[in-house]
């Protein structure tokens, strides 16, 4: 192996230059997407930030239940069908 | 048949006359400029955080909400490009995502880099060095979620400018109606 290629080799993962080896279980990574957006969307909507947590948490909840519900849903329909 | 009454005109709540409903000239044109360097304000605000998420609402003085809107779209962005790599910003080859990617303003940057180690790589074919990309570009699941990450802190970066131009900075008092019209 020359020099070169043996520089371009690399073993340990890089970050930001090498993306995540996720593609097993990578529907959990919804669940901190769905939080941020419910930590964003209440930022800007509450007057008072003293409220910030439980709200976004309730949001966060109610966003999950849901997508969690139509999952069901459409693995019945598929199961079914 | 009952005429109509004429409005009565509203009284000032001193003296008890009629208000003079005519602004008088210096406070209405003070009003005016308060209003003109507010919207200027806000409009530095919403470039600011253009440049960095949360800085708009911390330049305003709305110090806990910057800092949140910072940890939460900094996280999710910074997050996207941890999942993906770099690739994921991409203005030449996803130019639908980037319009999203484009509202953190560093993504110009991640963009303009990312381009430059592909132009690089282009320049190296026929060469040895040609093996080294300098990245490894995502493919699949990995940059499905970190275009998606990427793409969506924006859009709330977007969200979170709009309601930077709107906010009213921390410690300016609007102008009292009753102080323009006395």
């Amino acid at each position: 192996m020359t020099p070169i290629s043996a520089a371009s080799v690399t073993l340990a993962w890089r970050p930001f230059f090498e993306p995540l080896p996720i593609d097993a279980g990578w529907f959990w990574l919804c669940v901190p997407l769905v939080v941020g957006v419910a930590v964003v969307y209440k930022t800007i909507k509450l007057p008072h930030l003293r409220d910030l947590p439980l709200e976004a948490i309730k949001l966060a909840g109610q966003v999950l239940l849901f997508m969690a519900l139509a999952a069901l849903l459409l693995t019945l329909l598929t199961w079914l069908f | 048949m009952n005429e109509p009454t004429p409005p009565t005109p509203p009284k000032t709540p001193k003296t008890g006359k009629p208000a003079n409903l005519e602004p008088s000239a210096p406070k209405a044109a003070a009003a005016r400029r308060a209003r003109r360097s507010a919207a200027g304000l806000n409009l530095a605000a919403a470039v600011l955080g253009w440049a960095l998420p949360g800085l708009g609402h911390l330049a305003l003085g709305h110090t806990a909400r910057g800092l949140v809107l910072a940890a939460t779209i900094g996280s999710l962005w910074l997050g996207g490009l941890l999942i993906g790599g770099i690739s994921v910003i991409d203005r030449r080859d996803h130019p639908a995502w980037f319009i999203g990617q484009m509202m953190v303003a560093p993504a110009w940057v991640v963009d303009r880099y990312h381009d430059h180690l592909r132009q690089t790589w282009n320049r190296r074919v026929g060469t040895e060095a040609h093996i080294d990309r300098g990245y490894v570009p995502a493919h699949g699941k990995p940059e499905e979620q970190g275009t998606l990450y990427t793409a969506l802190a924006g859009l709330l970066n977007l969200l979170a400018i709009i309601d930077v131009l709107y906010r009213k900075p921390v410690g300016v008092a609007e102008p009292d109606e009753s102080e323009v019209f006395a």
